[in-house]
């Protein structure tokens, strides 16, 4: 690795550690369900006046619950009809027509459920009303969903002898209104400086000074990659001699698409496209944006249970995660293409050139940029993109799979990284009571086989989709039309993107061809049930703390603020990810790898 | 295709589906922290 790999990834970790901090000790009084004052608590209680919701009512968690699915439900609904009345409604400047069904569909549930999988080209199918009014507002609940439903499982284990878990539509109102509009705004604001555009003019159409000639794959009437004999797929030579520039409001949509690790890009080529991510500082800040809620929310529940040694270790738990595989990424990428070497390929990095594995990067980010960006992307639930994965070499690939299939805990979603690396905490203790005989217990709560239960629902479920899907799509001829790659390259693509829906992360490996009927509804039901099927469990947990008494400390009770817990835990959530994906990785990126240095 | 068509009919009944689906896991949930 360069010096200057090691000095970007300790630079990140300080100004993230830094900015996080702060935040959270907002976020813990954004948490706080008491009624404000002034100019904004008026409003508040207007607008809750007006939805007919009584926010002193501290919900249960099953009301709880059942409020985070209708309202879901309806985000599902209301991004369906949009996408499909599109052409009739207004701010759509290029006439782009009604959404297919199931494009819509898959595009509805995608950014309801924090997942922003864009099987879609955002260009060239979504109205700028349809970005902005579906898109876009679903970009703010759905993060706001999960740093609700965080809150609910910090109070679990705050409160004592308690029937409420919080008032979701309290916690909804206040994580858009008080936390992700204003930074939205700010960050937005800082990417308008930099160049990031915002307009509503129609599409530009420009001539360049040179001809462009480009190659792209020959697809069939039904958009399918056409293949060889061997499997590949055939690609065509074209040459143009207009450009069209994309408009629209980037930059809105840019910042909480970060900030909620939402990821669902404006343009298709996502955060490597100049007009959503244009400078080395946008791109620095995007990274640093993906993380700053998931990192802040670390310290936010130390904060809340009443001991920020607790918070501590969760950081540090998914920080020490975060930095092997960080390391791993750039590593690898570095490294470049053994088969390139017999040929003469000047590999290495100098001040003249980045080095290393350059296809599917940006020039203007190189190595260090993209290796470092995937690695973030996926260890929280992002999905942006600003270089394409499934050009990274084969261990390159193999760390954001893996990150996503961790479960998406180091650092995770908004409010999702921390609920999932909580249920991991509640393992990881009982794990260690197995061991030495002892009622398990977390921060003073005696964790019993309901909670046990609960958690093993969790934790078994994104297996379950991941695994069953990426079988059903390798078996099916409908599964393997999409494939523009044969053998364990093309495994990999299947494998990654029912990873990257189960765990709602939303990033393409790219390589596959997803807009179908089959994946729309494949992915759908993986993206869904891969949100609300461990959202329901995670607060029947936080329901059940809630309700315990809590309980003293005593000579037997194992601290969870020091390094002896945070190393069980990361072994907890490394282990799990291992046992449950090794047999499937090894299909994919690690033969993949072999191939390659076999062939070497 | 026109919005209208029964496929559209069929997405949204699926809709409906998963809320049932997810609405039952959380009936089980609440059933089993009752017989606990």
């Amino acid at each position: 690795m360069t010096a200057h790999a090691w000095f970007t990834l300790a630079l990140y970790l300080a100004v993230l550690t830094a900015l996080a901090y702060p935040l959270a000790i907002y976020m813990a009084r954004v948490a706080n369900p008491t009624p404000i004052g002034g100019i904004a608590g008026k409003l508040e209680r207007l607008v809750y006046r007006a939805a007919a919701v009584d926010p002193a009512e501290d919900m249960p968690w099953v009301r709880y619950a059942v409020a985070v699915l209708l309202f879901n439900a309806l985000g599902v609904l209301i991004v369906y009809l949009v996408q499909r009345l599109q052409l009739w409604l207004p701010l759509n400047p290029q006439s782009l027509a009604n959404v297919a069904p199931d494009s819509a569909f898959d595009t509805a549930v995608s950014f309801v459920t924090n997942t922003n999988w864009q099987g879609y080209a955002g260009e060239s199918t979504m109205s700028y009303f349809t970005q902005m009014l579906a898109l876009a507002v679903q970009n703010f609940f759905s993060a706001a969903t999960g740093i609700a439903v965080a809150f609910a499982l910090i109070r679990g284990f705050a409160r004592h002898s308690a029937q409420g878990i919080g008032n979701f539509w309290v916690d909804l109102y206040r994580g858009t209104l008080y936390l992700l509009l204003p930074l939205s705004l700010l960050l937005a604001v800082i990417f308008m400086g930099q160049g990031v555009i915002q307009n509503f003019h129609a599409y530009q159409g420009v001539r360049p000074l040179e001809r462009l000639t480009y190659t792209q794959p020959t697809l069939d009437a039904a958009g399918q990659p056409l293949k060889d004999d061997k499997g590949n797929a055939l690609t065509e030579t074209l040459t143009t001699q207009t450009q069209t520039l994309a408009m629209g409001p980037v930059a809105s949509q840019e910042a909480i698409k970060m900030l909620g690790t939402n990821g669902g890009g404006f343009f298709n080529a996502n955060s490597a496209h100049p007009y959503e991510n244009p400078t080395r500082l946008t791109n620095f800040l995007q990274m640093i944006s993906m993380l700053l809620i998931p990192a802040a929310l670390c310290f936010t529940f130390g904060r809340m249970v009443g001991d920020s040694r607790q918070g501590w270790a969760i950081f540090s738990a998914m920080t020490a995660i975060f930095v092997v595989m960080a390391v791993l990424a750039l590593w690898a990428e570095q490294q470049g293409n053994p088969l390139f070497t017999p040929l003469g390929v000047d590999q290495t990095h100098s001040t003249l050139q980045a080095g290393g594995n350059m296809e599917g990067k940006e020039t203007r980010f190189g190595i260090v940029s993209s290796a470092l960006f995937a690695t973030i992307t996926t260890a929280a639930s992002c999905g942006a993109v600003n270089a394409m994965h499934d050009s990274f070499t084969p261990l390159g690939g193999l760390v954001p799979m893996w990150l996503i299939e961790l479960g998406e805990v180091v650092f995770g979603g908004v409010g999702s990284g921390l609920y999932g690396m909580l249920i991991f905490a509640i393992m990881a203790v009982f794990v260690a009571g197995l061991m030495i005989g002892r009622t398990p217990e977390y921060l003073g709560k005696k964790i019993e086989s309901f909670e046990i239960k609960m958690t093993s629902i969790v934790i078994l479920v994104t297996p379950f989709l991941v695994l069953v899907g990426s079988a059903i799509a390798v078996m099916t001829d409908a599964g393997r039309a999409g494939l523009f790659n044969p053998g364990a390259h093309g495994f990999s693509e299947i494998l990654y993107a029912l990873s990257s829906a189960s765990n709602n992360n939303g990033s393409a490996f790219a390589g596959l061809s997803a807009n179908t009927p089959f994946y729309n509804s494949l992915l759908a039901v993986a993206m869904w049930f891969g949100r609300f099927a461990l959202i329901v469990p995670v607060l029947a947990v936080a329901g059940s703390l809630a309700k315990k008494k809590r309980i003293e400390a005593t000579a037997g009770t194992l601290p969870t603020h020091g390094p002896l817990f945070v190393a069980l835990l990361v072994g907890t959530v490394v282990l799990v990810g291992a046992l449950t994906y090794v047999p499937a990785l090894a299909l994919g990126p690690v033969i993949e790898h072999l191939q390659l240095h076999a062939i070497h | 295709m026109s919005f209208g068509d029964a496929v559209d009919i069929v997405f949204l009944a699926v809709i409906g589906v998963f809320l049932l689906l997810t609405l039952a896991l959380l009936a089980g949930c609440a059933a089993m922290e009752r017989g606990q």
